[in-house]
């Protein structure tokens, strides 16, 4: 069975690498891409990167939002206005407690949003959780029988 | 817009120094002495100090920014204050808060009211002796158009030379004697009540309690004059009433 795909934007290497580690903490089996910007995530996710110009089967996005150059926000329009990956779980991640970087990215299709909180204990928890929810509902249309679900009385 | 700025661009490297500091405690403790994982906790714990400094900041810099008034229900905010945000303190201390009824309605903003009592009554709690803290949360009347409010506590206290101080940012008038925080609450009580034109003043002394007022503009058209002394009168009435047997907390 393929391995679920998490695609880590994140230009901050520490927070990068702090990400990395948390989610190997969790319960899943998983291949990380890593991308500094939102240029090269989007090549990574639309092909020109070594995918034969059909771009890379992801599961779960990662996304920071404050990236140079294009944001995160920026990022999620590309992704949510592609009919591939219009479905694909997207986590922002950010520093900011701001309501409306909040609602801005719900506006834009975020599954989730995660304000990275003083304490690693919880980042690495939330981050062990996020990730085993997200990827293991990707994968459940694929593997649930397709029928109709029976009327109800 | 400048603090609010800054104080996120701050919180970046703050995650890094705080959770890379957790992580080398994590994976060094078996392998170094005791006082070298001291020094790491501590500098984890500094680095947890400086962000509630910058959430204060923030808080702050939110309290000061001009404010659309909207109509805000006392009695809702105060309960969102009590049943959700300090509710494990207000357990733990075993706190007995008295909302009394028929708070009225102001004009101001949802978050920055929820942000006054919460500070407020984490301040009456925090900075409190006694075996059982017990608040009071009321209305005294709406004068010239602003309820005048109150938090009333049977806390440490303060000296009335100290009550101006109080308020100053990162002023924390009990720094040795085991009180924790930052010192900046009351700093943002007083913005946020200041962003809608209202007043803010302490009464009471050192070991006898304090009564935080303050003024918000009351909801334009909601209380009549009439109505307006009929909540005075109530609210003296409910007051002893609901200190002696209703809307208590805490109790086992």
């Amino acid at each position: 069975m393929r391995r679920p795909t998490i695609l880590l934007v994140e230009d901050n290497r520490d927070h990068a690498e702090l990400t990395r580690r948390a989610l190997e903490r969790a319960d899943i089996e998983y291949e990380l891409e890593v991308r500094a910007d939102g240029e090269s995530a989007l090549r990574y996710l639309f092909g020109e990167e070594g995918t034969g110009g059909e771009g890379a089967i992801v599961d779960l996005v990662l996304l920071d939002y404050h990236l140079p150059g294009l944001n995160g926000g920026d990022v999620l329009k590309h992704i949510r206005a592609s009919s591939r990956m219009r479905n694909t779980p997207v986590v922002v991640l950010s520093t900011s407690a701001r309501p409306e970087e909040m609602k801005e990215s719900y506006r834009l299709g975020a599954n989730s949003y995660l304000t990275k909180p003083a304490e690693w204990a919880v980042f690495q928890a939330v981050i062990r959780r996020l990730a085993e929810y997200w990827t293991q509902r990707a994968r459940m249309p694929e593997e649930a029988p397709t029928r109709d679900a029976p009327d109800r009385p | 817009m400048l603090t609010y700025t800054i104080s996120h661009d701050l919180k970046g490297p703050l995650f890094t120094i705080t959770a890379l500091g957790e992580c080398l405690l994590e994976d060094l403790s078996p392998t170094i002495d005791e006082r070298s994982q001291e020094y790491l906790r501590r500098l984890v714990d500094a680095g947890r100090h400086m962000g509630k400094l910058i959430d204060d900041l923030l808080d702050m810099s939110r309290a000061a920014r001009p404010a659309t008034a909207e109509r805000v229900g006392l009695h809702h905010s105060v309960l969102i204050v009590t049943e959700n945000e300090l509710h494990t303190s207000i357990e733990r201390r075993g706190a007995i808060v008295t909302v009394q009824p028929d708070l009225p309605d102001v004009a101001a903003d949802t978050m920055r009211v929820q942000q006054i009592y919460r500070n407020l009554i984490d301040n009456a709690i925090k900075f409190n002796a006694s075996k059982r803290p017990a608040i009071v949360v009321g209305c005294e009347g709406i004068i010239d158009g602003f309820a005048w409010l109150f938090v009333k506590d049977n806390g440490i206290g303060m000296a009335e030379a100290e009550h101006e101080r109080a308020f100053g940012l990162f002023e924390r008038l009990h720094p040795d004697d085991g009180y924790s925080g930052t010192g900046a609450g009351l700093s943002i009580v007083k913005r946020a009540v200041e962003a809608f034109d209202g007043r803010i003043w302490i009464e009471g002394a050192a070991g006898r309690g304090s009564t935080f007022h303050f003024t918000l503009p009351a909801w334009a058209g909601a209380i009549t004059d009439e109505g307006a002394q009929q909540i005075r009168q109530q609210a003296c009435e409910d007051a002893v009433e609901t200190t002696h047997h209703s809307s208590r907390r805490g109790q086992p």
